[in-house]
């Protein structure tokens, strides 16, 4: 299968220290990568990377084999969408103003954002479930609603990568299952999704792959089943337990 | 709370406010002229060797058209410089950049240079730069807090600088003193020329850059949305500044339009920059001709003195709404 993203020999040291120490990872058309890892051990650097935003000392980012230094930031941007951690809205742009500048890249510098612009951002605000929020000020919404306006955003670039830095960290279950379950609905369009998460349960519900981060090194299980007590204690250096539950899937807890 | 009012509207009301302010301004005056002779002057009906023609053309008009076209450009590098920097109080004022920009024209001056301008630009860029460089953060972006209070520390220092300049300046001493207080007493028409240029320039660049700006302001990752922000911020703030250095060596420092215009304006019609730009920058030209045209009717105040007098107020409610 061609790598959709293709991350060679990332590094990236931020001050003296080395946070990520020459990451390989290739993700395929139509999967979902999680990536789990203690605070601070690089998630996000690791998402900037990828996206071509942050630092990067050494390594290559390539999407459809295409290396991103090659690109202009516009073209970066119409092959990788990013839902960052912090919304960090300031201005009192409305929902629907908010959800457009994710056709810039699309829609350019001068022309006119067309009838398919407004109907690409509507139909992602409605995948976030915010379909009537359209004329309300961002500055006004709760931290999940902004951080559900961040998705649609995403969407609103119609990228074939989307990267999510802890896209529910402030959403109630209900509306975190609803990311999930979009998710997996890009990824049958196939798209490949590479997710950082906090929460390992709602990896190995939703996840093809379990990707974790430990002191600058991705260590992937051979599959998701792989992710055992064991594992996890290892990389979050604290005892776990697994449970398997009766419709099959399995919960993990900490046991400090 | 979204209740915006249309672009449309308000672009034609304030021009419409404008070009009636305009007439108003250059109908008064020492000299009482009737409104038919004006218009006989306007018109050319009225030649232009009699003394009615002289005070309209060589003294009113030039002078009512450059404070407009100075509003302009400083409300539109206030909206220029707080989109880029994302930060609601700078402008080309508390950037340090005026008072930079001030610095060299007043060396210029005392050394007796030709293109003050020059000299003008030079200066707001260097404090622009230090400014930037003292203010950003560890991170790439600049921290607002920093930032501001690196444009005061530095406009502290270059306004120490502009009054040692005045204390050895020797007989340039009243040019400079005259000048730095912001007046439009002296306006040419080629004042006029410099000043509607460089408002034309801000007017592109923001358009140019709108959505740029839009995205840049709004907070998000504007890498991730496509906005090459290295170059974007370095065309703006070169331009805005460059654009305010023009205005600076043509009437001196005069204060609060780039601050309280754009603040107003976003109330009215939201921050898009689409919008805001074109905007501010006539109601930065409507707020300085007003305030000249005070200025001038109070005995030839510095203008500067009114825009802070009638923009600190506003600014501190506006404030005070926000908390």
């Amino acid at each position: 299968m061609m790598s959709l993203l293709s991350l060679q020999g990332i590094r990236v040291t931020l001050g003296s220290r080395e946070v990520l120490k020459g990451i390989d990872l290739d993700i395929p058309s139509g999967q979902i990568a999680a990536l789990l890892g203690p605070n601070g051990s690089g998630k996000s650097t690791l998402l900037a990377a990828a996206a071509g935003v942050g630092r990067r000392n050494a390594g290559k980012v390539c999407v459809n084999g295409i290396d991103i230094d090659t690109l202009s930031r516009r073209e970066v941007a119409a092959r990788v969408a990013v839902v960052p951690q912090q919304t960090g809205f300031l201005m009192p742009f409305t929902v629907m103003e908010t959800v457009l500048m994710g056709r810039f890249p699309a829609a350019g510098r001068f022309a006119r954002l067309s009838a398919e612009d407004h109907r690409v951002a509507g139909a992602s605000l409605e995948a976030v479930d915010l379909k009537t929020f359209g004329d309300r000020l961002v500055t006004d919404l709760s931290g999940g609603e902004a951080q559900r306006v961040a998705i649609a955003r995403a969407l609103a670039q119609e990228t074939p990568v989307l990267l999510l830095d802890e896209p529910v960290s402030a959403l109630d279950p209900r509306h975190a299952v609803a990311v999930f379950r979009l998710l997996e609905s890009l990824r049958k369009e196939g798209r490949g999704i590479l997710v950082a998460l906090h929460d390992i349960n709602y990896a190995l519900r939703f996840a093809d792959r379990v990707l974790f981060l430990k002191d600058g090194i991705l260590v992937e299980p051979p599959s998701p089943r792989a992710v055992d007590g064991d594992v996890l204690a290892e990389i979050f250096d604290t005892p776990w337990i697994l449970e398997d539950l009766a419709g099959g899937g399995r919960a993990a807890f900490p046991m400090a | 709370m979204n209740a915006r009012i249309n672009f449309t509207a308000a672009l034609l009301g304030l021009s419409v406010l404008l070009v009636i302010s305009l007439a108003w301004v250059i109908s008064v005056g020492e000299v009482n002229i009737p409104r038919d002779d004006i218009l006989g002057v306007l018109t050319g009906r009225i030649p232009s060797s009699d003394t009615r023609s002289m005070i309209i053309l060589s003294i009113r008009l030039p002078r009512a058209l450059a404070a407009a076209s100075a509003g302009a450009v400083l409300a539109g590098s206030g909206v220029i410089f707080q989109g880029v920097l994302l930060n609601p109080l700078a402008e080309p004022y508390t950037l340090g950049v005026a008072t930079g920009a001030a610095l060299g024209a007043s060396l210029a001056i005392t050394l007796r240079l030709p293109l003050v301008s020059v000299f003008a630009f030079l200066g707001g860029i260097s404090a622009l730069w230090l400014v930037w460089i003292l203010g950003r953060g560890s991170r790439d972006k600049a921290s607002p807090t920093r930032l501001i209070l690196a444009g005061v520390i530095v406009g502290s220092i270059l306004g120490a600088g502009i009054t040692l300049i005045k204390a050895l300046a020797g007989d340039q001493v009243g040019i400079i003193v005259l000048w730095l207080l912001g007046s439009f007493s002296l306006s040419n028409w080629q004042d006029v020329w410099w000043g509607s240029a460089s408002a034309l320039a801000v007017l592109a660049l923001g358009l140019f850059w709108a959505r740029d700006l839009d995205i840049m302001s709004s907070g998000a990752d504007a890498a991730s949305l496509g906005v090459d922000e290295r170059k974007a911020a370095g065309f703006l703030l070169l331009g805005s500044s460059l654009a305010t250095a023009v205005v600076v060596s043509l009437c001196g420092i005069i204060g609060f339009v780039g601050l309280v215009v754009p603040h107003l304006v976003r109330i009215l019609s939201g921050p898009s920059h689409a919008r805001l730009v074109p905007l501010s920058i006539l109601g930065g030209a409507l707020l300085l001709l007003l305030a000249d045209a005070t200025a001038r009717s109070l005995g030839e105040l510095p203008v500067g003195v009114i825009t802070a007098l009638i923009g600190g107020p506003i600014f501190c409610f506006l404030l005070w709404r926000e908390r």
